[in-house]
């Protein structure tokens, strides 16, 4: 099943006015691709989902199943959830508290009227494909987080839905339970084959299941593309921002000509730009400009060296294998993430020798818009 | 690639669908209340418009049913009466109402007990309790009486129900008795809602008992406090069972409520002044109701 | 310490206090019913064991006590399940469904329930003489059910309202109708709450007077309150012993209700009365 947005949008109308949620967005869902919708809270991903599931209609635009239109308003088409044959597991999973895990499992078969005996054997070949024919007895209320999620997820997949949306569902889990939640998640969704739908604010999960990620920010789309183009070629600061911990660091700089070479000005100090960052590119002029740059770009020396940037440290965090240092350029953060043990017993106060690699720097405009230059492109 | 399916598309104009199955499900509740509410008020109400009396042709007078009942003594006694009822017991229930839901509220072993135990006079019917409470005002063989006797220093007993404040008296008890439950159970709703901490918080900064029933507790049942009292006020004022059954509107009308003076009307085939009687009685509830809409604040945790 | 210890006496004092307000009047009907004079306070002849009156209750040809009793039970249980099958619905589509004016709806049927039962009930009374169905069971359980819905309403509204609207959304992913939704899952999930009000409908429904007596003639239809209310003996002399009988026998149903279901019965109450 191979999904269409288009144009689609989504305005809230209530008692205090118009709330957009989701503001023009075209994307397309590829057949048994795990897709993922990363945003912050409030960013309209769960509404994008909503519309896919028919739980919401949308207010303009369009949505494609395949070449079957399942939602229009312009046309007035609108498919109930039943008819889309899509499956759903929601954050707080939704499990009917008053049936047993076999009920719950088994109430969408009700539902379509299928006789006993098939229920039964559905019921049982997804249970005991996530585990749980032990507890087909049982009742949600005695289950822990991570037995009432396989449970949600029986019930999802049980009718073989075409499509498969799901709202957050690892939010609820503690960070352990989480992170082998989500291999077995990708192993099934990869066995099986279904169209998934995955929404989250947490990019590591998005990183590491997506085949292709939206980020999403107040109902607009940011960029689409795989994880690693995302975390290579982000498309505004936004994402750039976003994606992977610790963040990017985005510098606000100037560029400037010094006969006839680049050269970018940070607070007051000044660095030369590497060839490869500046050509051949039409854009650039000099100006105020936003430097990004990945805190595992920042080599650290100690003093003494011939480094242009001679920074204090503000802050040291031990991070296991790596420690993230925080400076201060002027008023400016910045942050340094080095893997060479030896610094680990600097302390705040300390001036440290920075050597950013800006030929893996990006430049964005004022506005935030990734400037592409072809020495990257042709690179990657 | 799979077979297309033939697309069912729901001709959804957008939310009339939607609209006319809300409708559908409340459609039975509005009818009810519409059937057997909504017309017999309006029935009521035009009804007393009416000179409808048994064996008389009827017709219709406008307002002149109301003028008479501006100049009705008995109108008016009742009125009073029924203004006086209200005043004295709906007091005399949010007082004791108070105090039992204080006492219901400290945690016990029998606190189920108690419970039930409180909401029997409130689970009893009128009709039954009144008849009860007759017996214990009996002149000659009650137990109002016996206790009197023997716990004052009269030797006379008193003429409870035959005599005007006797009756009142009388009434007032019973009313009190049998809603004063109610009023517990609301008001104690409230004051589980009030957090404990606040309490504890109190007590460590030194404040008495009576300082932290004045200074927490009333506050913050205030909102709670309001709805028992006008409740109960609209409830009173409608008071119709004890009174019948109990004292009649007895002895010679002294207890006559306006619920009850109405109803006289009716015995009497009076259609048409017994129905203007119902109206004031009614327009004096509406008001009140509108009042507590007001001063009430539901539609929002619906928004 | 000594704040504790006074705090103490005044609960247990006030807890008597309390006990004895409510039960004196319940308990001097059962001592009555149960003396073999029941005037037994006056005349110096004091309390005797004697179940006489219960036996004249139930062989009574007069006081028709298993008539009424009969048609008090039937009457209050068909208008407490009717009511929750009107209720329940309109309920689902205020909390849960698009339903425009929904708020004022529920002022609405919160000032209806104000109304004064007196002025409904001649205008009902000619309603129902005009069909004919003066003494019918319909007679009194269609009013009934008219007059239970607001409080009915109200307590389903606040216990849906705390049933999480991801349950409908996994249950129509799942293929349901708003109905079956309805009926497969919140009736079942709010059980304790329907419970609660078809609890307080039924007692609503035992304890009302004013239709009864208005709305039937006739002992073959006309319900406890009223046969107890009008029952006064043969001969001018107040059979007293005989009509406590007959008010402890009715009684026993609620308070065999009250004393199992009070906590129902309070959630029920305070639900209903505390609106937002």
């Amino acid at each position: 099943m191979n999904i269409r947005l288009v144009r689609l949008s989504k305005e809230f109308i209530s008692a205090r006015g118009r709330t957009p949620a989701v503001r023009t967005i075209d994307l397309e869902i590829r057949e048994s691709e795990f897709f993922v919708l990363l945003g912050p809270s409030g960013c309209g991903k769960s509404t994008v989902l909503n519309l896919i599931a028919g739980l919401e209609k949308p207010t303009g635009g369009e949505i494609w199943f395949d070449d079957r239109l399942v939602a229009s308003a312009a046309e007035r088409v609108f498919e109930s959830p039943r008819d889309r044959n899509i499956a759903m597991v929601f954050q707080s999973y939704a499990l009917y508290p008053h049936l047993s895990v076999f009920g719950n499992i088994a109430f969408p078969l009700e539902i379509a009227g299928e006789g006993k005996k098939r229920i039964a054997a559905a019921v049982e070949r997804v249970a005991s494909m996530l585990g749980l024919t032990e507890l087909l007895a049982a009742r949600p209320g005695e289950l822990s987080g991570g037995q009432r999620q396989r449970v949600a997820i029986a019930r999802a997949l049980v009718r073989h839905p075409t499509v498969f949306l799901l709202d957050e569902p690892l939010s609820n889990l503690d960070a352990q339970l989480r992170a082998s939640t989500r291999t077995e998640l990708r192993s099934l969704q990869r066995r099986l084959g279904i169209t998934t739908v995955y929404v989250t604010h947490d990019q590591v999960e998005a990183m590491s299941l997506g085949d292709r990620i939206a980020v999403l920010r107040e109902g607009r789309l940011e960029q689409i593309g795989r994880p690693e183009e995302l975390f290579e070629e982000p498309a505004n600061t936004f994402v750039a921002s976003f994606i992977a911990s610790p963040p990017m660091n985005l510098l606000e700089i100037e560029l400037f000509l010094e006969a006839g070479r680049w050269l970018l000005r940070i607070d007051d100090r000044e660095l030369m730009v590497p060839d490869c960052m500046v050509d051949p590119c039409d854009e650039l002029k000099p100006g105020a400009w936003i430097l990004g740059i990945r805190p595992e770009h920042i080599r650290i020396h100690p003093v003494g060296a011939a480094a242009v940037l001679k920074e204090r440290v503000e802050a040291v965090e031990p991070m296991g294998r790596e420690v993230l240092f925080h400076f201060l350029v002027g008023s400016q953060k910045l942050m340094a993430l080095t893997a060479e043990g030896h610094f680990a017993a600097a302390c705040p106060g300390e001036v440290l020798a920075l050597d950013p690699d800006l030929k893996r720097a990006h430049l964005f405009s004022r506005n935030g818009k990734r400037v592409v230059n072809r020495w990257r492109s042709s690179a990657v | 690639m799979k077979p297309t399916q033939p697309h069912k598309a729901f001709r959804h104009q957008h939310s009339f669908r939607e609209w006319r199955e809300s409708f559908c499900f409340v459609l039975p509740l509005l009818a009810f209340v519409l059937a057997f509410v909504l017309i017999p008020v309006f029935g009521t109400l035009a009804d007393s418009l009416f000179m409808d009396v048994a064996f008389v042709k009827k017709r219709f007078i406008g307002f002149e049913n109301y003028r008479w009942l501006l100049q009705d003594p008995g109108f008016w006694q009742s009125f009073r009466f029924t203004l006086l009822f209200v005043f004295v017991s709906v007091p005399l229930e949010m007082v004791l109402g108070l105090l039992f839901a204080l006492l219901l509220n400290e945690p016990s072993p029998v606190r189920g007990l108690l419970r039930a135990c409180v909401l029997l006079p409130w689970a009893i019917p009128a009709a039954i309790s009144a008849r009860v409470w007759e017996l214990v005002y009996n002149y000659g063989y009650g137990l109002a009486n016996t206790l009197w006797l023997n716990l004052s220093f009269s030797t006379e007993p008193v003429n409870w129900l035959g005599s005007a404040a006797g009756a009142f008296f009388a009434l007032v008890l019973a009313d009190t008795w049998k809603t004063t439950p109610f009023v517990a159970i609301i008001l104690l709703a409230g004051l589980s809602a009030i957090p404990g901490d606040l309490y504890r918080q109190a007590m460590v900064d030194g404040a008495g008992l009576g300082r932290r029933f004045v200074r927490i507790t009333l506050p913050l049942l205030r909102p709670t406090l309001i709805v028992a009292l006008i409740f109960r006020t609209i409830d009173a004022l409608r008071i119709f069972d004890m009174a019948y059954v109990l004292t009649h509107g007895g002895p010679g009308g002294s207890t006559m409520t306006l619920s009850l003076y109405g109803y006289k009307y009716f015995l009497l085939s009076d259609f048409g002044y017994g129905s203007a009687v119902s109206v004031v009685l009614f327009l004096m509830a509406l008001l009140l109701s509108l009042a507590y809409t007001r001063l009430g604040r539901f539609g929002e945790e619906l928004r | 310490m000594t704040e504790e210890r006074a705090k103490g006496w005044l609960i247990a004092a006030g807890s008597g206090f309390m006990l004895v307000f409510c039960l004196t009047p319940v308990l001097y009907m059962v001592a009555t019913s149960l003396s073999e004079d029941p005037l037994f306070l006056s005349q110096q002849a004091g309390f005797h064991l004697s179940l006489r009156h219960y036996a004249a209750v139930a062989t009574s040809g007069s006081l028709h006590f298993f008539h009424y009793l009969g048609n008090s039970l039937v009457v209050s249980a068909l208008s407490a399940f009717v009511t929750v099958l009107i209720a329940a619905p309109a309920a689902y589509a205020i909390t849960r469904l698009v339903m425009p004016g929904r708020v004022l709806l529920l002022y609405f049927v919160l000032a209806v329930s104000m109304f004064p039962q007196i002025s409904l009930i001649s205008y009902l009374f000619r309603f129902m003489a005009a069909l004919g169905w003066i003494n019918t069971y319909q007679a009194l359980v269609l009013p009934y059910i008219a007059l239970a819905l607001p409080l009915a309403l109200w307590i389903l509204i606040s216990y849906f309202l705390q049933i999480p609207g991801e349950l409908d959304r996994a249950a129509l992913v799942d293929g349901c109708s708003r109905w079956q939704i309805l009926r497969r899952v919140i009736l079942p999930v709010a059980a304790p709450g329907i419970f609660s009000m078809l609890l307080l409908a039924f007692i609503f429904a035992f304890n009302e007077f004013l239709f009864a007596i208005m709305l039937t003639t006739d002992y073959r239809a006309q319900t406890v309150p009223v046969g107890i209310a009008l029952f006064q003996g043969l001969h001018g002399e107040i059979p007293w012993g005989a009509i406590m009988a007959a008010s402890t026998l009715s009684s026993i149903p609620l308070v065999i209700l009250t004393l199992f279901f009070q906590r129902r019965i309070i959630q029920g109450l305070t639900r209903g009365a505390i609106k937002g």
